[in-house]
């Protein structure tokens, strides 16, 4: 009995939950064009300026944006397509969660004429009108040549590393060690003192930073490849007493928290990746193509700032 | 052989431990130093105190995969009743016993509705995970810290020159070890574990039982939720992804069988020690991350097939 | 077949569990293997079987003597063991536990479904068996179990089959009709060593017995030539005097009182009276619905309508911790899975329903409890090196008493024994009866549900009798007799 009634219960909160969404889709007007704005993982607050980008600019041009959290699951993002193919979605602007999950339902989309933008990441699939990305690579550069700037005389550096594996940690690792590390490049003064894991977050990053520290007492430098690491990484070396051993913190990114510790000087400089220009200018390809079938070049790499340059 | 085979079963898992210092302060004697066995102890605090809840619940023969996402949630919590300005003493107390409700909903679904209490906290972790994003809408609350002196003495707090984060893992330890091997509760969880039915016709109120265990589990998990966002300053929505799988591994090589009434919450203890001295050591050493988590599986391996060979 | 065990020993650690023990069974022969539990029975013919290796003797079969190894070594003797405890898989279906490990394969290297089937049906019908051998094993009872195992072992052409206490738990008609198989058996060649602490069966059915006493051999008989009383000395050591020592006491009020109690499918309006100091036997056939009724009593299983009165006020028993408070006590049927946490050592077993009252200020005193278990150890006679051995070391008999002792320390005033002495050897036997005469002295009002009709006879002061899911008859003692017992049992009687 007692099974019964909270199973019942458990339908009935999903009715519930149906319905709300579907008087809130329904309650907008039949007549505007609708963008599906799918994200990986809205759980990491920097893409947030990107679905704050795309939303705004697609406001701006007249589209209702709908917008699918992935939750950092590849499994969720083929049934979400689906799901705004269903409610008849006129174009979409995707951030995969890797390159080969969604590649299906893309083909579905693409077949049904609906032209698809991914961001960040490209999915391996034929007939995607644009594939907008940062520059990590560049980026990467950009940092290490920062860096070179900074410190012309060279330095002790430690190299916080992303998630093995993936194409940002590669090319924003690579990127920077081409110009930093003494291996790589003849001339740099700089040595890399440790290359350690922080996954893309901040505990991982502030625990093995923590161990770093009580390692060595020398580190001038370190390259977190992303922001969410920086700041783990600055609170390690707050919490372990050494703010005055003048650690230069450098972050990528561009997140808001990275900004906050930049203006406190915990932190010294982020190299930002334009998702404001990532997220605006994939409406725009996607509004110009409604509009008159203008294509856009299929791949746009697109450059990062370091913060204190812009 | 017999001999060395019993004396393993006692101290094996300290001999491991022991076995591990020696081999990473040879390759680098700046391990050994009274700065990074500190370090070791305040990282190790939030690992281990989850794998003490998780103890009590693998010892009734159960599993809690929501710690991960229940520490997630109550940092978020916490973070967010800081950052609207609740007083730091409030919102830490409000947090321990919001950790322990989640967790006591986790003990009901298992005890009274009856799920296996896998698929039960794998549910629950998915429902938290999700109210964490809902709160949080994704970001994290930051500089948590600043003007919370309470919130910032659980990871930066020293009494007498001890780490608070360390003393209150410690403590706990000391509370739960008795909780479990002296109170008529501890027993009620062995004989749980051990043979529930005839633990139920002994009149061993199982169902209370079950349901204080996940409590216990929650609780545990929440504090490790706000001595983690003590440490960061910030709660993360996405903090304790994959914690579960830690806090299992440390019962699991502090010789807790995962078929439940066997076990020592000491040896948990050790377990969660073996696991962050070994993360602390790869990173002291050097060794690429490449072969970190190669070697990090090899030692669970190792110390779970020796504890096999010596229960044999 | 014909099989000679000479000599065997074997320790563990410093245990001498066989000391040149030894046993010839001719061919064509049922041969009984009886002794006290832990006389070495089990340890010898686990050697048999190669799942222990001997230290020293030899096992010659058919005059060739044998290195057993492996129980695969075994197999291919064609020996065949049936364990008490039935390793059976309840998920499965008979016919798959019956190929279990030796499944049959078609040409496409397939599962030959319908040719397992058939010779699984084969095989059962030569046990009488009329049964689909797609059934799953958890919704047959029992007994069937048991005779699955044996048609499981007539699979492998065994020419010796050992059985270790098949008759536990059967029903008298499954009993029958199992002997009648084994001598069938036996007249078509097949040898059976025969293990049993049921003297009625091994006089009606065997035809020579070994008795073994701690790890010794004692001596061989003839059965023919032989007597009850004769074994029993030559299994205890001693001369025995009664099997059954009862005392006469006159009960005092009623304590317990039964009304209508009935719950769908399990029993129907049930009523009964038990007294202070009274002896009530359950008697019936297996799934008359007994065991149900005395959970139901307990408080562990739900009943639908009926009630319960404690001293003439109704109670209500919603869980065995009510039970156990207003002072029921309750020795489950099944000692492994409802009576014993196995892997507890003793003194926690002992002491695991009365736990709230071993404490100080909420700390659990294990002084305390060491002193009560090994009073109850001293009392209850339970052969154990110390308390803190876990239970599955011990012997059926000696794990009984455990379970026994366990609901003694609650002063129970109502005590349930559900099948108290099965699988238990004859001398514990005795010490269960004398325990329960001690505790019909002081009072305590007692059931006792048991299948072994002396038994009912000899310890109750009144008996029972159930018959699908009803009580047909409650007899006083001095009135029944086997005889009029099994009739009730069986349906009939008015």
């Amino acid at each position: 009995m007692k099974k019964i009634t909270s199973l019942l219960l458990i339908i009935s909160l999903l009715f519930v939950m149906v319905g709300c969404g579907d008087t809130e889709t329904a309650s907008k007007k039949e007549e505007q064009q609708k963008i599906a704005l799918l994200m990986a993982d809205l759980g990491n607050p920097f893409f947030h300026v990107l679905k704050d980008a795309v939303e705004n600019r697609g406001k701006e041009l007249g589209y209702e944006v709908l917008v699918y959290d992935g939750q950092n699951q590849a499994s969720k993002q083929p049934s979400q397509i689906e799901d705004a193919i269903q409610k008849g979605v006129n174009a979409i602007v995707i951030n995969p969660a890797d390159e080969s999950s969604t590649a299906n339902a893309l083909k579905e989309a693409i077949a049904q004429g609906i032209p698809v933008v991914t961001v960040d990441r490209s999915v391996d699939v034929d007939g995607v009108l644009s594939y907008l990305v940062t520059d990590n690579l560049k980026g990467g550069e950009l940092t290490g040549k920062w860096l070179e700037k900074r410190l012309p005389e060279g330095g002790k550096v430690i190299h916080m590393e992303g998630i093995i594996g993936t194409a940002p940690q590669r090319e924003r690792g690579g990127g920077f060690l081409s110009v930093i590390d003494p291996a790589k490049n003849a001339n740099s003064k700089f040595e890399i003192l440790d290359t350690a894991v922080g996954e893309f977050s901040m505990a991982p990053a502030e625990a093995a930073m923590s161990d770093l520290l009580a390692k060595h007492d020398d580190i001038s430098v370190v390259f977190a490849q992303n922001d969410t690491m920086a700041v783990g990484v600055a609170r390690a070396i707050e919490t372990a007493g050494r703010s005055d051993d003048g650690i230069i913190v450098i972050g990528f990114d561009g997140a808001k928290e990275a900004y906050d510790l930049i203006d406190q000087g915990k932190m010294s400089v982020t190299a930002v990746q334009d998702f404001e220009f990532i997220g605006s200018e994939a409406v725009n390809y996607v509004d110009a193509f409604l509009k008159d079938g203008t294509k856009p070049e299929p791949k746009v790499l697109v450059d990062v700032f370091m913060s204190d340059e812009k | 052989m017999r001999k060395i085979g019993d004396l393993y079963k006692k101290y094996g898992t300290v001999v491991s431990l022991m076995i591990l210092v020696a081999i990473v302060t040879i390759l680098n004697p700046r391990f050994f130093t009274m700065y990074n066995i500190l370090n070791i102890f305040k990282q190790v605090s939030i690992n281990g105190l989850i794998a003490f809840g998780m103890t009590f619940v693998i010892l009734t023969g159960g599993i809690d995969l929501s710690v991960g996402a229940t520490l997630g949630l109550s940092g978020v919590i916490l973070g967010w009743m800081i950052s609207t300005g609740t007083p730091d003493y409030i919102a830490i107390g409000v947090t321990l016993v919001f950790g322990a409700v989640l967790g006591g909903m986790n003990g009901v679904l298992v005890s009274k509705v009856k799920l296996q209490p896998f698929i039960a906290t794998l549910a629950t972790m998915t429902m938290f995970r999700g109210i964490t994003m809902i709160v949080s809408d994704g970001i994290p609350f930051m500089g948590l810290t600043k003007n919370a002196p309470m919130l910032d003495y659980f990871s930066q707090g020293k009494f007498l020159t001890v780490p608070f984060p360390m003393l209150v893992f410690i403590i706990v330890l000391a509370i739960l070890f008795v909780i479990l091997h002296n109170t008529v509760f501890g027993r009620g969880v062995y004989a749980v574990g051990g043979n529930e039915e005839a633990a139920r016709l002994s009149s061993i109120p199982i169902t209370k039982i079950k349901t204080l265990v996940y409590t216990i589990s929650g609780l545990m998990s929440a504090l490790a939720g706000i001595i983690l966002t003590s440490r960061l300053s910030s709660s993360q929505p996405t903090a304790g992804m994959g914690f579960e799988l830690d806090a299992i591994a440390a019962v699991v090589i502090g010789g807790t069988s995962l078929s439940g009434g066997k076990g020592r919450i000491f040896g948990t203890f050790l377990g969660a020690l073996i696991i962050g001295v070994l993360n602390n050591g790869l990173n002291i050493i050097g060794i690429s991350a490449f072969y970190q988590q190669f070697i990090k599986g090899l030692v669970i391996l190792f110390a779970v097939i020796l504890d096999r060979k010596s229960n044999a | 077949m014909e099989l000679i065990m000479k000599d065997i020993s074997k320790s563990f650690g410093d245990v001498k569990v066989l000391e040149n023990v030894g046993v010839h069974v001719k061919d064509k022969q049922i041969h009984a293997l009886m002794g006290e539990n832990g006389a070495g029975k089990s340890t010898m013919m686990k050697i048999l079987t190669g799942v222990y290796k001997k230290d020293a003797g030899k096992v010659i079969i058919n005059g060739k003597e044998q290195e057993i190894n492996t129980i695969r070594d075994s197999e291919n003797l064609k020996l065949a063991f049936i364990h008490q405890e039935l390793n059976v898989l309840r998920e499965m279906s008979i016919v798959d536990n019956m190929f279990l490990g030796k499944e049959l394969k078609n040409k496409f290297g397939l599962l030959d479904k319908s040719t397992m089937i058939k010779r699984a049906k084969e095989k059962l019908q030569l046990l009488g068996l009329d049964i689909n051998p797609n059934v799953f094993m958890k919704d047959i009872s029992l007994g069937y179990r048991q005779l699955v195992e044996i048609a499981k072992a007539l699979l492998l052409e065994a020419e010796l089959i050992i059985m270790d206490e098949p008759t536990a738990a059967l029903t008298d008609k499954e009993i029958e009709l199992l002997f009648k198989v084994i001598r069938n058996l036996r007249d078509q060649g097949v040898s059976f060593i025969y293990i049993s602490h049921k003297m009625e069966e091994i006089f009606e059915l065997c035809d020579e017995i070994t008795i073994l006493r701690d790890g010794k051999y004692i001596g061989s008989k003839k059965i023919k030539e032989t007597n009850f009383d004769e074994i029993v000395s030559m299994m205890v050591g001693y001369d025995m005097d009664e099997r059954f020592p009862k005392i006469e006491i006159t009960p005092g009020e009623v304590v317990l009182s039964v009304k209508g109690l009935t719950k769908k499918r399990k029993f129907e309006d049930i009523n009964f009276d038990l007294r202070s100091g009274e002896v009530l036997g359950f008697s019936g056939l297996m799934g008359a619905g007994r065991t149900d009724v005395m959970h139901a009593i307990f408080g562990s299983v739900k009943y639908d309508t009926g009630s319960i009165y404690l001293n003439g006020k109704k109670v209500n028993i919603s869980s065995p911790i009510v039970a156990k408070k207003l002072g029921f006590g309750f020795i489950t049927e099944d000692r492994k899975n409802e009576g014993l946490i196995l892997d507890f050592a003793v003194n926690s077993n002992v002491a695991l329903p009365d736990l709230p009252n071993f404490t100080d200020k909420g700390i659990v005193n294990d002084s305390k409890i060491s002193k009560t278990v090994d009073e109850f150890i001293k009392k209850l006679n339970i052969r154990t090196p110390n308390q803190h051995i876990e239970i599955k070391n011990l012997s059926g008999g000696n794990q009984q008493k455990v379970v026994i002792a366990k609901w003694l320390v609650t002063k129970p005033k109502i005590l349930i024994l559900d099948e108290p002495t099965r699988g238990v050897d004859v001398g514990a036997k005795k010490e269960i009866y004398e325990i329960i005469n001690e505790l019909k002295k002081q009072g305590v009002a007692i059931i006792v549900v048991s299948s072994e009709l002396p038994e009912v006879l000899g310890i109750c002061d009144r008996v029972a009798v159930m018959h699908m899911k009803k009580i047909k008859k409650i007899f006083d003692i001095k009135d029944a007799t086997q005889e009029k017992i099994m009739e009730y049992a069986t349906g009939g009687g008015k």
